[in-house]
């Protein structure tokens, strides 16, 4: 359990961005695109990233959650309604600032009336509500009993909402204990499929494009899979460093992160590798922009150095000091964002015919003059905002630590 | 060589062309332009003509030329390319709408239907071509005065030429404001469809001051389109992707 | 801190050795295998079931541009070029402009003329994106829709607005107008108003000029009446009349005859219009080539010029001449020239320094110096006539009867003998007279007689009399003949052209035109391989330098050369139906003006006049040049006003006109139209506040060419003849103001008609063409002008348009149901012409004017629409003519000069005092001088110009693409516009490196760098509104162009033709 102060400061700076961010929401409402800087030769851009961002901070949870209740590894047991809980807020968070995305929001309906069966952000649509069910399920039914605990016990604030959440349940017994397990158990074992495909299928949106220099080809899918959990696999060895002061886990994770990290640049070596060696001019050129651009510090300082390099060293050298290797993590979860502005941006970033540089001028049909205003940015800190603090009322006002405890014999 | 008088403006045997297409089943029509590039002269009367018709807003371009400088002085020579959306029969821009607001339609031309784009532009990002742009809500009027009585003013002129929006698919749209579509959609060259239903040619087509720009239905043997169909100087952009553009070039 | 201290490997293995619980394994795999099973099974399925609402959306019917009734057919004019449109009305409002199909500019052919109207609403011809983009000049945000006053120092822009009646009554009668003293109105200025007085005066003046009368005679005789001249000592610079001067830019018919008739019954000579800014040198070259000999004088020709039959020839040489990009126009020349070039029937060639669209895919592009345009046209003229490669059959022919022999429509003077002074430069023809042949009496036309005293030729060794007009004694003559007749040397003017093109060496030429040798022989060869079916065609490249006047006469010569005059793919030149009715059979005659006073004096530019034959002769140079042989001199008439030579000017018009922004030099103007010292009354009719209106003290609200009518002529090489025209399509955007009791827009038309009634002018308000014919509103004048179009040229009525039918007429009306009755009423329009002419009238409206078959434009390989007249090559009033400046005469004949030269034909050095870059200009596309600023989406496009410069250069100048240059000059060192009242504007553009143009010379293109026209913040009534940088983009180095070392407040000029030069200023580049 983090510490008061620790709290308080997260709960106010949530707050703060909360606040602050909601300009940009405004904006965003009130003028729709215009207000970003998005524009059609680069038609996605920080949103999106934001996205995959927290794509990736679900899988780790994910990945959790399938070790503890599907292949039931036992020492996870103790942070996987955490887990769960974290897979929840992150997907919503996903789906929010995707949302903002959109031209015509409040035409989603679309998707029921006349869905597109080969469309990839249809399965994606599809596969992201199939999420959201089966976590919302499975964090209930990890946290009935301590709900029906609280609901009972005397004097402790907001018994009410406890009380209804355990819809008039007032005893719990080894049977429904039980019954919950086995439910919890195959909403994880039905997880497990629906997670890779909806991670799958994210990386399938940009892998099946023609003639994209970067994201078209069979490696993208992979990389998805791996990035999600390299970066959903340092949050939650960070969580659990803050929330249960349980050193070994965080040994344990941080070995698992650090191979992760190493399986990732690995993957991007190829990816690096084989672009340039192939040379084809288009790839050829998308690659310069990450490298030699006009952003190319934040392909080396942000993801390399900062993201990449120092907490390798840290997890090696360090293996066992519970607090670098959060610490660690913690680096490569706030420079993922880079990770993902560079899978997003610079491939758009070619023009995909030659003379469109010079052919009807407009800011928003130039590849080089995008860069996310402020309106894109305040947008993304009222989404991660958003999320922090769902996020902490929940870990305050719902069991999703005490839930762990002792839950390793019953996996 | 011998020169005799022209007899007939390709224009109107195009015309001609066309009101012939429309009298077949509209399943036997094939939609087809060929722009030759050794007639184009880089006026950008057809991108400007497009405009005008369709009344785009800022940034929203259906037909670009693309310009070159090829070879070093005193040998030098310039190619111009205009490239509308070359309308692919295998068209990777529709199988990737989520909501299937992007098809092509029987007579292969491809289309979007404004009320039901959710403006997500995965279209934009998949088009090979870069033929899709999406409506930011921009004014070409933005940041003009607006002084009532001394000068004709913003509003005034606002209302002229971008308040309403063009009858793009022959459909009244309402004008331009919040939310209202074709704000906020992916849009692109849709062949002029509204025109080519009362027997008009697309504004493109009609304004092409070199005459590079011939359209009509390809499967039609009698038609001009065809005959340059024919011709060795022949090619399509981005071949290899396997798109199959109805948009082909003359080198 | 970590409290254990496990073995991290083994715990890794533990972690991956954690028994899996095998049932859990496999359930989850299946789950998996069949969900992706189902998605796939889905996949298929949904294709079913969608494909049903893929044909959901159809296509409506809110398309309504087709419809006639939504259809308005005038002329654009976006550019001069002055295509038919087709404009397409929405909801009341312009929504689209297209190409006219009945109009040859936008087809080749075009649809028949009698096509109904309701089918030809479904077509439409080609317009360039200038013509797409003019809707957005007519709703322009920056337009005037009010009288604007001066309300600060001249050029501060403060302005204030007032009422119409107001500022008519301001300048008709003048006052204290601006706080700065009394300034004369026109009812001061126009003194003169008695015409039996003014044809007195006028006649007695010529007489003193020309030495006939005594001054102190003519004082004596005229003493009560020396009030009304501007200086009694020199009676021929006329009345104070002339201290009124009208200047305007871009004029078409119908609207220059209302302003010409204002002017007229003004009492004053000067209105002068732009025609040397623009392609001066080539109308004043083909005008002295027209030249006919009319008893006994070589005179009458015509301001006119000819251009290629731009779909016939088999080869074209485009010289200095853009028709891809600019020109008259890119859809009237362009698509006929691609269609050749690639069904192989023509090939071109382009002579340019830059590598401009046109000679981007020419067969070749010859990228001469910018000084070596003639050389050139001598180098090929000398291969020319050294391997006798001309038409000698047609050249031999001396006269119109030896033409008709041989079935050629035209004839000229090859053969002509010339006789050599003794410093053995050609001097004038050698006649009968000279031989001891007898003169003839002839009867002259308007009655007297005069003496016929024959040219001659060589033939066979005698000298062979004839007249060049006869139609039955054909006479050839020898082509290259140098002898001696008679103790007179003489030499044919084919030989005088011969020895000029052998003034230099075929090395030499090429080297001063800068090509390689093997160019111009290839060229040489291709031009004269084709017959009559070759030509070249010339523009402002050709005419624009000191030279320009010879330097189109050695070009035009080449086309002589070729006798390709009225034949099918050669010359051609306009062709009109009579607009005015001076023509017999016509319904309305609208030339008469009665009431109408004498105009009589040298005017403000000295044109048409010779120095040494005025009273204000003192010897050579004179103050400021003189010009006998061109008219409508712009860069003459502001300047002129400057140093008040002849005399100073008290009120200035303008009209469409903007100088400052458009002449070479024009901010030497900015000094003088802002001094109401020098000139105290400016008023300007523009549609914005534009950068030499922004010089006046009160602008006149006009409409814009969708709003209103003109009558817009033709160009050369439009074959058929044809009468377009403009008329009201768009509502007018003006305030309504009353005049003559009738309610109108503002617009030049109540501008002048406001004036005539005010001062109760003749010719104007009732009975202004005669008994019962008014002129109280524009269609007074413009609607008749119709009828006349309607009716054709032959007197016995033979060629009057079809009537139109009642669908035609029913059409008409609604088509105009969003025009207000102050521009359209139907009774009262077709009250005007009356109802026998009513549907003949419609029948041409409801057409956008009136043209003739394009298959009727040619018969038997020649063009329907003759010239049909005798092409001069050797003007003999030229070496009977001094220059006013260097005392010399003329030259008569085509021949290379050097340049560039000041008025004193001094070689200017420039280049050796290191201005190392010839400074070039030329027009894209998209632009204009004008109306073009506030065109949005072709901004697009091109969103600002730029310095071309080739990538030598640019090393050498150590320049990269994109490098911001201040261009400065001799004459501007500064590199800046100083605008008067504290502002300036920089010359600094941005640099783009391009293969496309001739080491050693910069180009930037038309209509950058704008400082007015919505630009840059004015104030008006008080209040602050913003200019918008959209309309500021790029540079405009007009300021840089060479101002002329000894007239000093003009840029330089071409004496002969009159051209403002535009190709020939030395300049530096500094990067800022
Ligand atoms: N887009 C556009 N079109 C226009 C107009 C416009 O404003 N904009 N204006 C109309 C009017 S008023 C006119 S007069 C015509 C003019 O039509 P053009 O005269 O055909 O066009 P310009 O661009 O003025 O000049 C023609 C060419 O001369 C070349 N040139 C420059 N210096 C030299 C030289 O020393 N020697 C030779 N051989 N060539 C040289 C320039 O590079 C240019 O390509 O265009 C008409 N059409
Ligand atoms: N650098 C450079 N300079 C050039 C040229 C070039 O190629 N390069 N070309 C030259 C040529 S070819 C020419 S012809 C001259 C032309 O030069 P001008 O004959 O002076 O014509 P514009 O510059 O068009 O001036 C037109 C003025 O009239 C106003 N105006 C526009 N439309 C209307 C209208 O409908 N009614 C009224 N009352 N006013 C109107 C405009 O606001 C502007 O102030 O420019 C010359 N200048
Ligand atoms: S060009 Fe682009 S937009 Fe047009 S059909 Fe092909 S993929 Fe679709
Ligand atoms: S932008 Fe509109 S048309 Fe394009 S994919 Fe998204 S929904 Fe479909
Ligand atoms: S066909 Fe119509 S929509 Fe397509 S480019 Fe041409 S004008 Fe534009
Ligand atoms: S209008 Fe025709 S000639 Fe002009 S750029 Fe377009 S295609 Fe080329
Ligand atoms: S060339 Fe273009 S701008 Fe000029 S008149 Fe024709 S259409 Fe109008
Ligand atoms: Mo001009």
């Amino acid at each position: 359990m983090p510490t008061e102060r620790y709290y308080k400061t997260l709960l106010t700076l949530a707050i703060i961005g909360l606040v602050i961010g909601f300009w940009g929401v405004f904006q965003a409402m009130w003028f729709g695109k215009g207000a970003t800087d998005l524009g059609s030769y680069v038609p996605w851009g920080l949103w999106v990233a934001v996205y995959l961002f927290f794509l990736g901070l679900t899988a780790g949870a994910f990945l959790i959650t399938i070790l503890t209740y599907v292949f039931r590894v036992k020492i996870f047991a103790p942070i996987g309604p955490l887990s769960a809980f974290t897979v929840l807020v992150a997907i919503s968070c996903e789906v929010i600032i995707i949302s903002f995305d959109l031209g015509h929001f409040f035409r989603a309906y679309r998707f029921l009336l006349s869905p597109g069966w080969y469309s990839m952000i249809f399965w994606m649509v599809v596969f992201t509500n199939a999420m959201i069910l089966i976590y919302l399920l499975e964090c209930y039914f990890l946290l009935r009993e301590d709900l029906v605990k609280w609901s009972q016990e005397e004097g402790r604030p907001a018994r009410g909402l406890y009380r209804f959440l355990s819809f008039g349940k007032t005893g719990f017994t080894e049977a429904d204990r039980e019954a919950d397990h086995r439910r919890v158990r195959f909403l994880s074992i039905l997880s497990l499929p629906v997670g890779l495909i909806f991670y799958g299928i994210n990386g399938a949106i940009f892998a099946i494009l023609l003639n994209r220099p970067l994201w078209n080809g069979a490696l993208t899918p992979l990389l998805f899979i791996v990035t999600a959990l390299l970066s959903g696999g340092a949050l939650i060895t960070f969580l659990t460093y803050i929330f249960k002061a349980d050193d070994e886990l965080v040994h344990y994770l941080g070995h698992v992160v650090r191979f992760l990290l190493v399986v990732f640049l690995f993957l991007q070596l190829l990816q690096f590798f084989v672009g340039y060696r192939t040379g084809l001019p288009i790839t050829k050129a998308s690659l310069d922009i990450i490298v030699f651009g006009p952003y190319w510090w934040v392909f080396w300082i942000v993801h390399l150095l900062i993201g990449s390099a120092i907490p390798l060293y840290l997890l090696a050298v360090h293996h066992q000091n519970a607090k670098v290797v959060a610490w660690a993590c913690f680096l490569i979860i706030i420079t993922f964002i880079a990770v993902r502005l560079n899978f997003v941006i610079p491939d758009q970033a070619v023009y995909k015919l030659e003379g469109l540089e010079a052919t009807f001028y407009h800011h928003r049909l130039r590849t080089t003059e995008y860069f996310p205003n402020l309106t894109e940015w305040l947008v993304s800190l009222w989404v991660f905002s958003l999320g922090l603090l769902a996020f902490l009322l929940g870990s305050r006002w719902l069991p999703v630590i005490s839930a762990g405890k002792g839950e390793a014999k019953h996996v | 060589m011998s020169k005799d008088l022209p007899q007939e403006d390709l224009l109107v045997r195009m015309q001609r062309d066309l009101k012939r297409a429309l009298n077949k089943k509209p399943q036997d029509i094939r939609w087809g332009m060929v722009i030759d590039l050794a007639k184009c002269i880089g006026c950008h009367a057809c991108t400007i003509s497009c405009v005008a018709e369709n009344k785009l807003p800022p940034g929203v371009v259906y037909r670009v030329v693309l310009e070159e400088e090829v070879g070093h002085y005193p040998s030098v020579r310039r190619r111009f390319t205009p490239r509308p959306c070359v309308h692919c029969q295998n068209p990777p821009c529709t199988k990737v709408c989520p909501v299937t607001a992007t098809w092509k339609t029987e007579q292969g031309a491809v289309i979007v239907d404004y009320n039901r784009c959710i403006g997500c532009r995965y279209c934009l990002v998949a088009c090979p071509y870069a033929a899709r742009t999406s409506d930011f809500g921009e004014w070409y009027t933005a940041d003009t005065p607006e002084e009532p009585g001394t000068l004709f003013g913003r509003q005034a002129a606002r209302d002229g030429y971008e308040l309403r929006p063009a009858a793009e698919y022959g459909q009244q749209w309402p004008n331009r404001a919040k939310g209202s579509s074709p704000m906020g959609n992916a849009r692109k060259c849709h062949f002029c469809l509204h025109r080519l239903k009362v027997g008009m040619l697309p504004a493109c087509v009609t304004s092409c001051v070199g005459r590079a720009t011939i359209f009509g239905d390809r499967t039609d043997p009698q038609s001009l389109v065809f005959e340059n169909m024919g011709s060795p100087r022949i090619f399509r952009l981005k071949e290899e992707l396997g798109t199959q553009p109805s948009v082909s070039y003359l080198k | 801190m970590s409290k254990t201290n496990t073995n991290p490997t083994q715990e890794m293995r533990e972690l991956i050795e954690a028994k899996i619980d095998r049932r859990g394994f496999l359930k989850c795999s299946a789950l998996l295998g069949g969900s992706l099973a189902a998605s796939h099974y889905l996949a298929r399925a949904a294709q079913a079931m969608s494909a049903a609402d893929w044909t959901a959306l159809d296509v409506g019917d809110a398309y309504v541009h087709y419809r006639p009734e939504n259809q308005i057919l005038s002329v654009c004019q976006q550019c001069n070029t002055n295509c038919g449109i087709k404009v397409k009305f929405v909801d009341g409002l312009a929504a689209k402009i297209d190409g006219n199909p009945y109009s040859p500019w936008t087809m080749t052919p075009q649809i028949p003329y009698k096509t109904p109207i309701a089918e030809a609403a479904t077509m439409e011809g080609s317009l360039c994106p200038k013509g797409q983009a003019g809707i957005q000049a007519l709703y322009d945000p920056y337009r005037l829709v009010k009288v604007l006053k001066r309300a600060g120092k001249r050029g501060e822009n403060k302005w204030q607005t007032i009422p119409f009646d107001q500022a008519i009554t301001e300048i008709v009668n003048g006052g204290n107008l601006f706080g700065e003293g009394q300034v004369e109105g026109l009812k001061d200025i126009c003194l003169l108003r008695d015409s039996k007085i003014a044809k007195e005066m006028a006649a007695d003046a010529e007489l003193v000029s020309a030495k006939k009368m005594e001054l102190a005679a003519f004082k004596a005789k005229h003493q009560d009446n020396l009030k009304y001249l501007i200086d009694p000592d020199h009676p021929d610079l006329g009345p104070k009349n002339n201290q009124f001067c009208f200047n305007w830019g871009r004029l078409k018919g119908g609207r220059s005859d209302i302003l010409k008739r204002l002017v007229a019954a003004l009492g004053s000579v000067n209105a002068h219009g732009h025609t040397t800014v623009c392609q001066g040198s080539l109308y004043f070259t083909c005008k002295a080539m027209s030249d006919q000999f009319v008893e006994g004088k070589f005179t009458k020709g015509s301001k006119f010029y000819w251009q290629a039959d731009t779909g016939n020839p088999e080869f074209i040489l485009f010289v200095g001449a853009n028709p891809y990009e600019a020109n008259y126009g890119p859809p009237l020349r362009a698509q006929k020239v691609t269609e050749g070039l690639v069904d192989g029937t023509m090939r071109i060639a382009v002579v340019d320094p830059r590598c401009s669209k046109t000679a981007a895919r020419a067969w070749r592009w010859l990228p001469i110096k910018s000084n070596g345009v003639a050389a050139v046209g001598m180098g090929l003229m000398q291969w020319i006539i050294e391997n006798q490669r001309y038409d000698a059959r047609y050249l031999a022919n001396a006269n119109k009867a030896a033409a008709m022999a041989d079935n050629e429509p035209t004839w000229t003077q090859t053969a002509w003998l010339v006789k050599i002074n003794p410093d053995g430069t050609p001097g004038i023809f050698l006649r009968g007279s000279d031989i001891g042949l007898p003169k003839e009496k002839r009867p002259m036309k308007e009655g007297g007689e005069w003496e016929f005293d024959p040219f001659l030729v060589m033939k066979g060794g005698q000298p062979v009399p004839f007249d060049p007009n006869s139609e039955t004694a054909a006479v050839e003559g020898d082509l290259l003949v140098d002898t001696e007749v008679k103790g007179h040397k003489v030499k044919s003017v084919l030989q005088i052209y011969k020895e000029a093109a052998n003034a230099q060496t075929p090395a030499e030429w090429t080297q001063l035109a800068g090509v390689q040798e093997r160019d111009l022989v290839d060229l040489a060869r291709e031009f004269t391989n084709h017959g009559k079916r070759a030509v070249a065609d010339i523009h402002r490249g050709v005419s624009q330098h000191t030279s320009g006047f010879y330097n189109v006469l050695i070009f035009m010569t080449l086309n002589v050369l070729l006798g390709n005059h009225d034949w099918q793919g050669g010359l051609a030149k306009a062709t009109t139906y009579n607009i005015d009715g001076s023509k017999e059979g016509k319904p309305f005659d609208l030339i008469t003006h009665p009431g109408k006073i004498k105009t009589w004096g040298v005017d403000i530019i000295r044109h048409g006049k010779k120095y040494e034959k005025s009273t204000l002769f003192k010897g050579y140079p004179a103050k400021r040049p003189w010009y006998p042989f061109s008219s409508d001199i712009y860069q003459e008439v502001i300047p002129s006003m400057g140093d008040a030579y002849p005399y100073p000017i008290k009120a200035l018009m303008f009209y469409q006109a903007s100088p400052v922004y458009a002449l070479p030099a024009g901010h030497e103007l900015i000094k003088i139209l802002s001094d109401p010292k020098k000139v105290p009354l400016i008023f300007a009719s523009d549609i914005v506040i534009g950068e030499t209106s922004m010089y006046a003290d009160y602008i006149f609200p006009d409409i814009t060419y969708l709003e209103r009518w003109e009558f817009s002529g033709s160009h050369p090489s439009v074959t058929p003849k044809v009468a377009p025209f403009r008329q009201p399509a768009a509502a007018p955007l003006t305030d309504t103001v009353t005049v003559f009791g009738e309610k109108m827009p503002l617009s030049t038309e109540s501008l002048v008609l406001g004036i005539a009634e005010k001062m109760k002018l003749p010719g104007f308000g009732d009975n202004a063409f005669g008994p019962g014919l008014h002129l109280k509103r524009e269609e007074d004048m413009y609607l008749r002008m119709v009828a006349n179009i309607a009716c054709g040229d032959k007197p016995d009525g033979s060629e009057k348009v079809p009537a139109a039918g009642p669908e035609e007429l029913k059409i008409l009306e609604q088509a105009r149901r969003h025009l207000p009755p102050t521009v359209y009423d139907a009774k009262r329009w077709r009250a005007v012409v009356g109802d026998d002419w009513w549907p003949q009238v419609v029948y041409v409206l409801n057409r956008g004017g009136r043209f003739q078959e394009y298959q009727k434009a040619y018969k038997n390989g020649q063009l329907t629409n003759k010239y049909g007249k005798m092409v001069g090559i050797y003007m003999e009033n030229f070496v009977t003519t001094k220059n006013s400046m260097t005392g010399k005469p003329y030259v008569g004949h085509g021949h290379f000069m050097e340049g560039p030269v000041d008025v004193l034909g001094r070689k200017l050095d420039d280049e050796a005092k290191g201005y190392d870059l010839t400074l070039l200009t030329y027009k894209h596309i998209t632009q204009t001088k004008s109306r073009t600023p506030g065109n949005y989406w072709t901004k697009a496009v091109y969103p600002y110009n730029t310095i071309d410069i080739s990538p030598t250069d640019a090393r050498r100048l150590a320049l990269a693409d994109g490098d911001r240059v201040k261009v400065i000059s001799p004459s501007n060192e500064e590199g800046t516009w100083n605008l008067a009242a504290g502002h300036q504007k920089p010359m600094i553009g941005q640099v783009r490196i391009t293969e496309g143009i001739r080491p050693g010379v910069i180009a930037f293109s038309l209509g950058g760098g704008h400082w007015a026209y919505g630009s840059s913040d004015v104030v008006i009534d008080g209040v602050l509104v913003p200019g918008d940088p959209r309309r500021a983009t790029g540079v405009h180095a007009n300021a840089a162009m060479r101002v002329d070392p000894v007239l000093k407040n003009t840029g330089l000029v071409d004496l002969t033709g009159g051209s403002a030069v535009f190709y020939q200023s030395q300049v530096k580049l500094v990067k800022v």
